[in-house]
């Protein structure tokens, strides 16, 4: 069909065959690599009451391997009275702390205890003790600290439960609908939840694609600054101008090219990520709720090794929206150097001003969801889009970027057609 | 078959390249000769639709210069061409047939034949960065003609060949020249006494002589009495 493959299969060997996009993607590559397997490098290391110095426990690895067995066996438990207890039994509240209280004066609570001495730290305690303290995490995020105490029951979490999700979208202002809405879907929710043993591997790829989609648009801008501005420089684009097909047939096979960069680029970003998540961490826990693991508050049936491949998936499209993005700055400025300056402008943009403030709703809502920004807050942003039903931000970002790629293409393609060669 | 131009002007800002030029062109080897700056460059980039005009027309057989079909009947060799430093002379060309609507086996046949006939078949497989000028001018000539085009627009098809290629080439066009239209612009104006039945001249964007040409004349005298002492560049 007017020869599209064709020059689709030239256009990336065009792109392909720039070593800087090798050494960008390597470079990257190694970035996505590294950063989930730094969780489990290093090691622990004691001082000596006595002497002060310092003795290695632990390797971070060789924990992570234990925590792996579930060794509390909390695995497939219900998050209810009986396990909050034995968390606590586990833990001990042994220490009385006086704190500042929020009027001004003083409170006591009593807080969980803590490893006093060498003698306490070991690779068997500690790991049981971070899974203990995982569950008692979950019980104050809802119920506050210092109210976590032996009086405390399954079904008054679950009450708490409750009213902080109200209390939330009232904060953030959702209508009465679309509190209903979420009513309904938590009405879905298994309650008591059922509790994970281990779910790191899981829980480090959601938390480590927000940085995928950053290197992803770093790795845009490299590869595809230059697309159309080295046309000019080669002069080339008097040649290929004046072609048969030289017009919207190679447009838009080099911006399916530059595209298919983009994406496969952040896919093999994501696969070595991915990778060293569940080949370093484990791949335990893929069932694991997002409310254990993630935002308790959050009001749907949702696991965390669901939300991952949700979340890369919605990387890849978001690294499409890069690449587009990319290809239709360099088009304007007619130049790589401009393009790329802008890209690294546009992503500086995106990590100092990660939120607009709530009372810009829509706006707010808007930035919250752009391709740059999208992150783990994001992801479980309980704020919905009304567009025939209600849609959740995870079922509204890929059409929006839909919508932002065909924009993108259209106008870098009324650019293009505009724009005289050389 | 007739290339029809008709008032063609290009304007830069307060520069007027082209000026209300107008011309028909039927199958033959015309000749373009003018000084530096004279508009021959900016009246083929406009022949072949990568500029747009601020007025007039330009049509071959009825198509006009922005269209598909226009383009599938055009064959251009700009004067400074670039290449793709990665390509092989092959994978060039068999670019440009892509670009130019040849299928996969057409383009096979017609690369390879072209490559013989511009004497690059044994280096083909070569990147065109390793390549000398005079080898990229002869893959820029064979991109051309990828297609067999019905209207030739050469710009300078010559500079940096060889003696002997030149007047290879020479032949070439003026063979290709029979059933075809061909604009030839050279600096070198024996090349267009020996190849065209027709001569421009062009000078501030216009069109200042247009007649056919005996090869007998000197075509060198004529063209600097036309411009007197300015005209020695070209």
């Amino acid at each position: 069909m007017r020869n599209f493959g064709t020059l689709y299969g030239f256009e990336l060997k065009k792109l392909l065959g720039r070593k800087m996009v090798w050494i960008a993607l390597a470079v990257l590559t190694a970035v996505s690599v590294l950063l989930p397997a730094t969780e489990v490098m290093g090691s622990l290391y004691v001082s000596e009451d006595a002497t002060g110095q310092e003795t290695r426990v632990y390797t971070h690895y060789a924990r992570n391997q234990y925590a792996r067995t579930d060794p509390a066996g909390l695995d497939g438990r219900p998050y209810d009275t009986a396990l909050i207890q034995e968390a606590l039994a586990a833990l001990g509240l042994a220490q009385v702390m006086t704190v500042p209280a929020p009027d001004g004066a003083e409170m006591t609570i009593q807080t969980v205890r803590t490893p006093a001495g060498t003698a306490d730290w070991s690779m068997e305690s500690d790991v049981m003790r971070r899974q203990y303290w995982q569950v008692l995490d979950t019980a104050e995020a809802v119920v506050g600290a210092g109210n976590v105490d032996e009086t405390l029951t399954g079904d008054e979490f679950y009450d708490a439960l409750a009213r902080v999700r109200t209390q939330k979208y009232a904060a953030l202002g959702m209508t009465a609908a679309e509190m209903a809405w979420w009513d309904a879907r938590s009405r879905e929710l298994e309650t008591p939840f059922p509790w994970t043993g281990f779910a790191e591997g899981w829980h480090t790829a959601v938390r480590t694609a927000y940085t995928v989609n950053v290197l992803a648009m770093l790795f845009a801008a490299i590869a595809l600054a230059g697309l159309w501005p080295q046309e000019r420089q080669r002069r080339t684009d008097a040649l290929i101008g004046c072609a048969r097909y030289g017009k919207a047939p190679l447009y838009a096979a080099k911006f399916l090219a530059g595209l298919t960069v983009s994406v496969g680029g952040a896919a093999v970003m994501l696969a070595g990520m991915l990778g060293a998540c569940l080949g370093l961490i484990g791949p335990e826990g893929f069932g694991a709720a997002v409310q254990q693991t993630l935002t308790v508050t959050y009001g749907a049936p949702l696991s965390i090794g669901k939300l991952a491949l949700i979340a890369y998936g919605l990387c890849l499209a978001a690294s499409a929206v890069h690449g587009a993005f990319v290809m239709a700055v360099s088009l304007v400025t007619r130049s790589g150097a401009a393009a790329m300056a802008v890209s690294f402008g546009a992503l500086l943009l995106f990590i100092l001003v990660p939120a607009l403030p709530s009372r810009w709703y829509a706006l707010g809502m808007l930035w919250s969801l752009l391709p740059g920004i999208l992150g783990v807050a994001g992801y479980l942003d309980p704020r919905l889009v009304r567009l025939g039903g209600y849609l959740t931000s995870l079922q509204t970002a890929p059409l929006l970027w839909l919508a932002m790629i065909l924009v993108l293409a259209a106008l870098a393609w009324a650019l293009h057609r505009r724009v005289p060669a050389r | 078959m007739e290339l029809v131009i008709d008032r063609l002007s290009k304007q830069f800002q307060a520069k007027i390249a082209v000026d209300r030029v107008s011309l028909r062109l039927g199958p033959g080897v015309t000749g373009l000769l003018g000084p530096n700056g004279a508009g021959k460059t900016t009246l083929m980039r406009l022949i072949c639709g990568i500029l747009k005009p601020t007025a007039g027309t330009v049509a071959f057989d009825g198509m006009d210069a922005g269209s598909e079909k226009y383009r599938a009947a055009l064959g251009y060799l700009p004067q400074d061409f670039g290449y793709y430093p990665d390509f092989t002379g092959r994978d060039f060309l068999m670019y440009m047939a892509a670009l130019k609507g040849l299928s996969k086996a057409e383009a096979r046949r017609r690369c390879g034949q072209l490559l013989e006939m511009v004497g690059l078949a044994d280096v083909q497989k070569k990147k065109v960065k390793t390549w000398s000028g005079g080898m990229r001018q002869r893959l820029g000539i064979a991109q051309a003609l990828l297609n067999d085009p019905k209207l030739l627009i050469l710009d300078e098809p010559t500079a940096g060949l060889d003696p002997r290629e030149r007047v290879r080439f020479r032949e070439l066009i003026a063979a290709l020249g029979r059933d075809s239209v061909v604009l030839l612009s050279t600096h070198i104006v024996s090349d267009v006494e020996h190849i065209a039945g027709r001569v421009l001249i062009m000078g501030d964007g216009q069109i200042v002589h247009d007649g056919a040409w005996d090869a007998r004349e000197d075509l060198e005298a004529f063209y600097l009495a036309q411009f007197g002492e300015e005209g020695h560049d070209a």
